[in-house]
């Protein structure tokens, strides 16, 4: 991983982005701050660990949603758009 | 640019169906030759419809893994297409057979009863886990809600129909098909009104299309089940073009969302 941290605000907004094409925007906003609040992560700034927790928990959601193979191909865009 | 051809295809068809049908509603039967030639077109377009619909919710199985909640779902719905394949045909031999009518109940109306049973356990099921995401900010309660509201009216209709059926001097197999249909149809239409509820937050989103598609569709079978009862019941025969566009439109809109739920599970 290139970077030491990922704002939060960047997170949200890459999960939304992506998300929305699938569940419509406001599922994916509430996608977005529910993986979040669940991993009780709240700082300003997310560590890799902090990343790649939420995009398990968020593909595993999505995979009921969209199927397993979609949900990882949108949980590899969602990392592109952080740039991880 | 899949997704419009589809649409194109799915909605063209139905439209020319129904511009087809629909004039008989004022000039009545028309000639036997024709009625025969109406009676295998729309049979076989009707189970075509199905057979996409069968075929494609099967193949929607594939990808998904055998811990994925919406696995269990996915088989009730897709077993439950194949069943009314299977029953679609039947009904379609025995009209053949029968030179346009067949007979009731027949091992036919048990598939619908199967196929039925199946496509509740699969929106049910679909419902839980959805709800199990911990996504929707209500937690669920105005789809509960909505399913509230419709079921009322559904009840009582159905005690109305029960009370009616109660006094009438029927065939054993005949009364339990005329309690079956409104019962089984009321049921897939509560949960049908709460996925639906769920479904409209997902606004424009293809996950909300494929179920849209598969849910309006239910409620159109249930509108076709239930105007059969009811034109049957009052002898409205000549209102037999509605029934047929309403199961096309059902049929048809079963086979899109389950198009559209494989292109979804497949990345396509």
């Amino acid at each position: 991983m290139k970077n030491a941290g990922v704002s939060r605000t960047a997170v949200i907004s890459a999960i939304e982005e992506v998300a929305t094409d699938y569940v419509g925007e406001l599922m994916a906003r509430a996608a977005s701050t529910n993986h979040l609040r669940r991993l009780g992560i709240e700082g300003e700034l997310l560590s890799a660990e902090n990343v790649n927790a939420v995009m398990q928990s968020l593909e595993g959601a999505l995979a009921v949603l969209v199927g397993d193979r979609t949900a990882s191909v949108a949980t590899g865009r969602i990392r592109r758009k952080i740039g991880l | 640019m899949k997704k419009r051809m589809l649409d194109y295809l799915v909605f063209g068809l139905c439209l020319a169906w129904a511009v087809i049908v629909l004039p008989r509603l004022f000039t009545g039967r028309w000639s036997p030759e024709v009625e025969s030639v109406l009676t295998w077109a729309g049979g076989l377009m009707r189970l075509a419809f199905l057979a996409v619909a069968a075929i494609a919710s099967t193949r929607a199985l594939w990808p998904l893994d055998n811990n994925n909640p919406a696995r269990t779902s996915q088989a009730f719905l897709a077993g439950g297409f194949t069943v009314y394949l299977i029953a679609q045909t039947t009904l379609f031999v025995l009209t053949i057979a029968s030179g346009g009518t067949p007979p009731y109940p027949s091992v036919a109306d048990l598939g619908f009863f199967i196929a039925m049973l199946l496509l509740i356990a699969g929106v049910a099921v679909g419902i839980r886990s959805w709800l199990k995401l911990g996504l929707f900010h209500d937690g669920g309660r105005n789809a509960a809600k909505a399913a509230a509201v419709v079921a009322v009216p559904m009840v009582i209709g159905i005690t109305a129909v029960l009370r009616s059926l109660a006094s009438a001097d029927l065939p054993a197999a005949q009364m339990a098909a005329d309690i079956l249909y409104p019962v089984l149809d009321s049921i897939l239409v509560i949960v049908t009104v709460a996925m639906l509820r769920l479904n409209l937050m997902m606004g424009r989103g293809t996950v909300g299309a494929v179920w849209r598609s598969l849910l309006v569709g239910f409620l159109a079978m249930a509108a076709g089940d239930v105007s059969y009862s009811f034109f049957a019941g009052f002898n409205l025969d000549a209102l037999d073009p509605v029934i047929d566009v309403l199961y096309t439109v059902a049929y048809a809109l079963y086979a899109r969302g389950a198009v559209l739920q494989l292109m979804l599970v497949r990345e396509d």
